[in-house]
């Protein structure tokens, strides 16, 4: 029964509808896509651990610290293990894509768990001090092959007095989880800074293993506070909670995302809520038909109501379906970098679905109230 | 228990308008037996539709009774009364009040939702009704492909699809042209004189009220012959 009414209702006004839906395909495409990379806005990355932290400059997250930080940190009771890496690469933007090389110490895949390698290629990079192990991400991209050389341009000057760094692949390593991580050149700290002219003893970032998360917070504390107002002032903490202040360096953007939805979502409750009640206006005189041929007031109301949910859930499903399809493209056009960063968990569809009926019963209260109260005499009379 | 079909008693239908009191049905009464087919003239504001709207169950009086077929009207709640419309009334109005969106045999199909028939059925019963007043090579057009006369011939359908008692015209004519008029009053009679079916029709114009049994004037809310 109520298929045959709410169908004519929606197909009373066929472009009105198709335009209704469509503005709430859109917003909530516009909510899939902010939730599906909200795991890199909200430092929520799979893989990351409570029990590892990290210690960076605090003035300039690109900057460097001295290697008696590290010795301070490895001495800290709590502290399991310790390693450092330094980003050697002059163009940080350009190098996400092209890889990024990180000179390490021989602790960094025992601290990294995430981070695999086979026993020979570990051995097979001590051996070689020029020796680095690639990405799998980015030695299929680039097509890399043991033996190959790889030659960057750095910040940092070589002994030869230029800027170019070269190395050897001699093998590869994987990332569990993020495999944006697999984007990635790994080399021997110690060549690099033995062969640098500048800057020597110095390291990027520190990063430890502790005994148990809850120490994470303690530790990172004492560190910070014994390096406080010294010119190697350090900023220190659990690496999920540091990568979201890497990112928060470019502003608040949880609270832009949430602003940017509850904005939708009031518009799209605004535009259903109109389109219901000029939709139960225009009908006036259809519903009091229906009523006047028996149709109940409590059928009008969940008539009007169905077909308020109607279109908000087709738009719903049509939002998050062209979600789902722009994930691989946008996965794909970042060359393989966020396959795990950008993803619509099951916790953002509920959400989506949450909003969906709290919409659609907002927007369809008024009218269908409107439908179950109103008059049959009076809306005859009226025409 | 009275052996009219309609049998309305002592009802006054008064509304408040701001302090005023307007007096539409002033006492009265009227007994209308089955089979009839009457005719209510009378001015504009002389109470006329309000007392069709009492009879098919769509108002209720200020005061009195209103027997339709042994139910009393005035003192079922809106959920009986909705019940009671579905089963025992068929409306149809001057303006037809189709559906645009939906074909003549959905819009008389219609009534035919709130009952437990099938879809098969209600086909059957739709088709009846169609058959009726001759228009069922139109089933599939929507109400902008058909002429004024035909809408009004589907919402007769429409009326007649759950086989009620009774019949509430109100100016069925009002809007139709004097030839496609008489084609409409001729199949009101036939639907009187052979289908049984007892008509209520309010009209302005002299020349449908003759195509009644019955002819009442009401005035001031009261009625003569």
């Amino acid at each position: 029964m109520y298929w045959v009414l709410i169908k004519a209702g929606l197909l009373r006004k066929k472009i009105r509808t198709v335009l209704t839906v469509l503005s709430i395909a859109t917003a909530f495409l516009l909510f899939g896509m902010l939730h599906s990379m909200s795991a890199v806005f909200t430092g929520q990355m799979k893989g990351m651990s409570a029990d590892i932290i990290m210690v960076m400059p605090r003035y300039n997250i690109f900057g460097t610290q001295p290697y008696t930080t590290f010795e301070y940190v490895k001495s800290l009771e709590g502290v399991e293990k310790v390693s450092h890496m330094t980003m050697l690469t002059s163009d940080m933007l350009g190098s996400m894509f092209d890889g990024v090389v990180f000179a390490v110490d021989e602790n960094y895949f025992d601290v990294y768990k995430r981070f695999q390698v086979t026993d020979e290629d570990r051995e097979a990079m001590r051996l070689r001090p020029d020796g680095v192990l690639v990405g799998r991400l980015l030695a299929e991209q680039k097509g890399f092959k043991i033996g190959d050389k790889v030659r960057i341009k750095s910040h940092s000057m070589n002994e030869d007095g230029s800027y170019n760094w070269e190395f050897e692949v001699v093998g590869f390593y994987t990332v569990q989880v993020y495999t944006g991580d697999e984007i990635g050149i790994i080399a021997n700290y110690k060549y690099v800074d033995d062969s640098r002219v500048s800057m020597k003893g110095t390291t990027s970032y520190i990063i430890a293993k502790v005994l148990s998360p809850e120490l994470a917070d303690g530790i990172s504390t004492k560190i910070d506070e014994n390096f406080k107002n010294s010119d190697r002032a350090t900023r220190t903490g659990p690496e999920n909670q540091m990568a979201m202040e890497m990112i928060g360096q470019f502003g608040d953007i949880e609270l832009v995302i949430n602003l940017i939805l509850s904005a939708v979502f009031f518009t799209i409750l605004l535009v259903t809520g109109n389109t219901m009640s000029q939709a139960v206006r225009e009908r006036t005189a259809d519903l009091a038909v229906l009523k006047s041929i028996g149709y109940g007031d409590i059928q009008l109301f969940i008539m009007v109501m169905l077909e308020s949910f109607i279109i908000i859930f087709t738009g719903l499903i049509l939002g998050l379906g062209l979600t789902l399809l722009a994930i691989p493209l946008i996965v794909a056009a970042s060359q393989g970098m966020a396959e795990d960063g950008i993803f619509l968990s099951t916790s953002s569809i509920l959400l989506a679905f949450t909003i969906g009926v709290f919409v659609s019963l907002a927007s369809s209260f008024i009218p269908a109230r409107k439908a179950l109260k109103l008059k049959v005499v009076d809306a005859l009379a009226k025409g | 228990m009275s052996d009219s079909l309609v049998s309305v008693n002592a009802v006054n239908k008064i509304y408040q308008r701001g302090g005023e009191k307007l007096v539409v049905l002033d006492d009265l009464n009227l007994e209308v037996p089955k089979g009839d087919f009457l005719a209510l003239m009378g001015p504009s504001g002389s109470g006329k539709t309000t007392l069709l709207n009492l009879i098919g169950g769509l108002d209720t009086p200020t005061s009195g009774s209103v027997e339709v077929d042994n139910a009393r009207l005035d003192t079922l709640n809106s959920r009986a009364l909705s019940r009671w419309r579905a089963s025992h009334v068929g409306f149809i109005f001057q303006f037809y009040n189709l559906l645009p969106v939906l074909t003549a045999f959905r819009n008389v199909e219609l009534p035919l939702l709130l009952t437990k028939l099938s879809s098969s059925q209600r086909k059957e019963h739709v088709e009846t009704a169609l058959n009726i007043v001759s228009l069922v090579d139109r089933a599939s057009h929507k109400p902008n492909e058909l002429s004024g006369g035909q809408q009004q011939r589907v919402a007769i359908a429409r009326a007649l699809v759950s086989d009620p008692d009774i019949l509430i015209c109100d100016e069925p004519t009002g809007d139709l042209d004097r030839e496609t008029s008489t084609e409409i009053l001729n199949l009101l009679q036939v639907l009187n004189r052979d289908h049984g079916k007892t008509i209520l029709m309010v009209t302005h114009d002299p020349m449908a009220a003759e195509f009644a049994k019955r002819i009442l004037h009401l005035d001031k809310g009261k009625l003569s012959n």
